[in-house]
């Protein structure tokens, strides 16, 4: 599956509707920031065999994926946090790896929504 | 206008949430359950949107300080949560929530729909 693919760019129109161009703004500058902060949590955590902190790493980063509309990242992080808070240390670099690139193209799509980049 | 206090240590959800209620409500913002404590317990709002997955103190242990604290034992506390997993539901309500909204939060208009039938209860 193409990590790019799985975008909804109806959730940045509704975020649009809510509160303009400001909110969508606020929201995506969070999103190239705090969440690019947790994917690296993710990483660093996933080196170090913390699964604990693999885990809240995986977890902040679902509602935040939810919120630009990145689906494909929510999926991945959705399972990551799984496989960390069950025990399945062996599936954790891996969802790692592809969580990096779900972030990667879903950061790409939600950049290319806002004119300029965010704010 | 109902006071409601936002405890949400994810930036992002707080910008949101701020979106969707302000000009409907005043809103107390807390990010941590520590913090949400003691000013809850001093200041008490109408209504509470509880984060679970808070770092530190979490949300249910947030809410059982509420519910032994005089002042606040009664009052309305929603759950939000982006768990969404099989039983969660059921196991927030039980454990003494009021309500349970999951994230991402996409529509403004259930969120206030899902407060107001909490403050309209009590």
């Amino acid at each position: 599956m193409n990590d790019q693919g799985d975008f909804d760019s109806e959730a940045l129109a509704r975020l649009t509707a809510l509160g303009g161009e400001k909110l969508v703004r606020g929201i995506v500058a969070l999103f190239t920031g705090f969440a690019a902060a947790r994917v690296e949590d993710a990483e660093s955590a996933s080196a170090a065999g913390n699964c604990a902190g693999v885990a809240a790493a995986a977890h902040a980063l679902r509602s935040s994926a939810g919120n630009v509309g990145a689906m494909r990242l929510y999926s991945v992080a959705t399972d990551l946090e799984l496989a960390a808070r069950s025990g399945h240390a062996e599936l954790v670099p891996g969802l790692v790896t592809r969580l990096r690139s779900a972030y990667d193209g879903a950061r790409a799509q939600v950049l290319d929504f806002v004119p300029g980049g965010a704010s | 206008m109902n006071r409601i206090a936002v405890v949400e240590d994810n930036p992002d959800n707080r910008l949101l949430l701020h979106a969707m209620l302000d000009g409907e409500y005043e809103i107390e913002e807390y990010e941590t359950g520590v913090h949400a404590v003691a000013g809850i317990t001093q200041h008490p709002t109408d209504l509470v949107l509880l984060d679970i997955s808070l770092p530190g103190m979490d949300g249910l242990e947030v809410l059982r300080h509420l519910r032994e604290t005089p002042a606040t034992a009664g009052m309305p506390v929603i759950a939000l949560t982006a768990h969404a997993m099989t039983g969660d539901r059921e196991r927030f309500l039980a454990a003494g929530f009021d309500g349970y909204v999951t994230k991402p939060i996409v529509s403004d208009v259930e969120l206030i729909a899902a407060i107001e039938t909490q403050l309209a209860r009590v």
